[in-house]
């Protein structure tokens, strides 16, 4: 038996789905342009990266690599590149330790990416040992990657898996 | 022994039962212990703990539940916890957040059916977003009396994903549906992850304005997360300040629990409603998927739409171990996080509407 009170159900439910539909795909088109303020910003600094500067301050420039975005050389010392490579290196050893004691991570370890959405991150003091000189480097992963922090300076640093 | 003393002894059996599911099968023990402790405390005649104006229990529900401060609270640690970044890499996820809103409005109309007013129908309805903080804000405003049935229900079955969702995603995919496999996303950059709150608010906030409360605190609480200079805030919203307000909300729903507003009929309809929710949203999400494969180039796999009935990040789990049982090396885990996101900003869009529409 339709009554007022089923009308007005139907009236939220028609409306209800329309407005939620509307509003979600706007916002979705949104978040499809969002990725291209990034890429204008990258350029820009391409831009200014291109121009010739003094010896001393091209020394400090460092400009961190993005996939999907032109290829910038990094301008890091190779002394550095060795530390966080190592270092990282390092880290992933000892995430997998800490994590080999679940049963559910020992058989599919690619489920550790799971921790992150659930606020999960690991971060540790990384000991690096190259040519006989120590160096106490600190780890962080983030979603996407990791934050390395070598005395005061933090790299962010950045991955994608190709099949 | 009084009728009414049978009641109260049924109403601690059920607080027993919440507190036993909780501690023994760990359904969602952080809200579910503490409603059932409190719902077997405010069942024990005569201590006056939920009766106005000083009960406690009364009390932390008048002042923190019914004035919708602690519903609030919670959206913004959610925020503070959650990664938007795989929505952001696939923005199509949002519309598959859409489509798994299908169940709210199924579930509503076969509560009318049922003879719920459209008020109550709605409240039942939301259940369907699995979005418990959600569930809470708008039965408070538009059925208050059918507080204690909604929560327990939301956040039950929210527990019950994994047994609730499978069936209804194999019999509406193939197996060779199951079994494919999509692009790596691409990675998210900072400042998108910083845009992505301020503009989600904006945005809603204009066109859905009663949604903003919800929306509100969950962009703020994300942008905590994101901008990275307030680590402090961040962490005080995902984590102290979250764990309050879920004690809070515990205690607060489990003292609407007295046996005279529990024990009717209503109950049993909102809890069998809720199941019948959760159910057409994993099938709106997944039957989405399959159409909108019918026209993009790269073929999503269907059963990411089911993740679309929030519950973060259980449905995405279970997506993510049907595609496993399918094909061990398929991993869509963060492929479904995105539209798992996107849901829980869906059902805050739909409560806003049923605010706005059926009254504050």
């Amino acid at each position: 038996m339709i009554n007022n009170e089923t009308i007005t159900g139907l009236y939220a439910s028609g409306l209800g789905i329309t407005i939620v539909f509307i509003v979600l795909s706007l916002l979705a088109t949104t978040v499809y342009l969002l990725k291209y303020i990034p890429l204008i910003i990258e350029k820009k600094k391409i831009k200014i990266s291109q121009t010739p500067l003094p010896e001393e301050e091209e020394k400090t420039l460092g400009v961190e690599s993005v996939s999907g975005k032109p290829e910038i050389t990094p301008q890091f010392p190779p002394e550095t590149i060795a530390l966080i490579t190592a270092a990282i290196t390092g880290f992933i050893e000892y995430k997998r330790k800490k994590l080999e004691k679940y049963e559910l991570f020992r058989e599919f370890p690619s489920m550790q990416r799971i921790l992150p959405f659930a606020g999960i991150f690991f971060e540790a003091d990384i000991k690096v040992s190259i040519g006989g000189v120590d160096k106490v480097v600190h780890v962080k992963e983030t979603p996407s990657g990791y934050i390395v922090r070598i005395d005061n300076r933090e790299y962010n640093v950045s991955y994608t898996l190709s099949k | 022994m009084p009728f009414e003393i049978w009641k109260n002894i049924i109403m601690i059996i059920i607080g027993l039962i919440l507190v036993y599911l909780a501690v023994k099968k760990e359904y969602e023990p952080l809200i579910l212990l503490p409603i059932g402790a409190t719902a077997i405390l405010v069942n024990i005649p005569g201590t006056g703990l939920a009766e106005p104006p000083h009960g406690f229990l009364y009390l932390v529900y008048h002042y923190l539940i019914e004035t919708e401060v602690v519903p609030l609270l919670i959206f913004l640690g959610l925020g503070a916890m959650t990664d938007f970044g795989p929505m952001i890499a696939n923005p199509k996820s949002l519309i598959l957040g859409a489509a798994a809103q299908v169940g709210v409005f199924v579930a509503l109309l076969l509560a009318l059916l049922l003879g719920f007013n459209a008020r109550e129908a709605a409240s039942i309805g939301i259940i369907g977003g699995a979005d418990g903080p959600t569930t809470i804000y708008l039965t408070v405003k538009l059925a208050p009396h059918l507080l204690g049935a909604t929560a327990v229900a939301a956040y039950s079955y929210m527990s019950l994903v994994p047994l609730i969702q499978p069936p209804v995603i194999k019999a509406l995919t193939t197996p060779d549906e199951r079994r494919i496999r999509m692009k790596q996303l691409r990675p998210v950059s900072k400042t998108e992850k910083i845009l992505f709150p301020l503009i989600a608010m904006i945005l809603i906030g204009f066109l859905v304005p009663s949604a903003a409360p919800l929306i509100g605190m969950i962009m703020i609480g994300n942008l905590f997360r994101e901008s990275g200079v307030v680590e402090r805030l961040r962490k005080a919203a995902s984590e102290e300040l979250m764990n309050i307000v879920t004690i809070f909300l515990g205690i607060g729903i489990g003292s609407t629990m007295q046996a005279e507003r529990f024990l009717r009929l209503d109950t049993l309809l909102v809890l069998g409603l809720g199941v019948v929710a959760f159910a057409s949203a994993t099938a709106g999400g997944v039957l989405f998927a399959k159409l909108m494969n019918l026209f993009v180039r790269e073929k999503i796999n269907p059963m990411i739409g089911a993740a679309g009935v929030s519950a973060v990040p259980m449905s995405a789990r279970v997506v993510q171990k049907l595609a496993h049982e399918e094909d061990p090396e398929n991993f869509i885990l963060m492929h479904a996080m995105g539209p798992n996101v996107a849901g829980v900003i869906g059902t805050a869009v739909v409560a806003g509407v049923f605010l706005s529409l059926l009254g504050g």
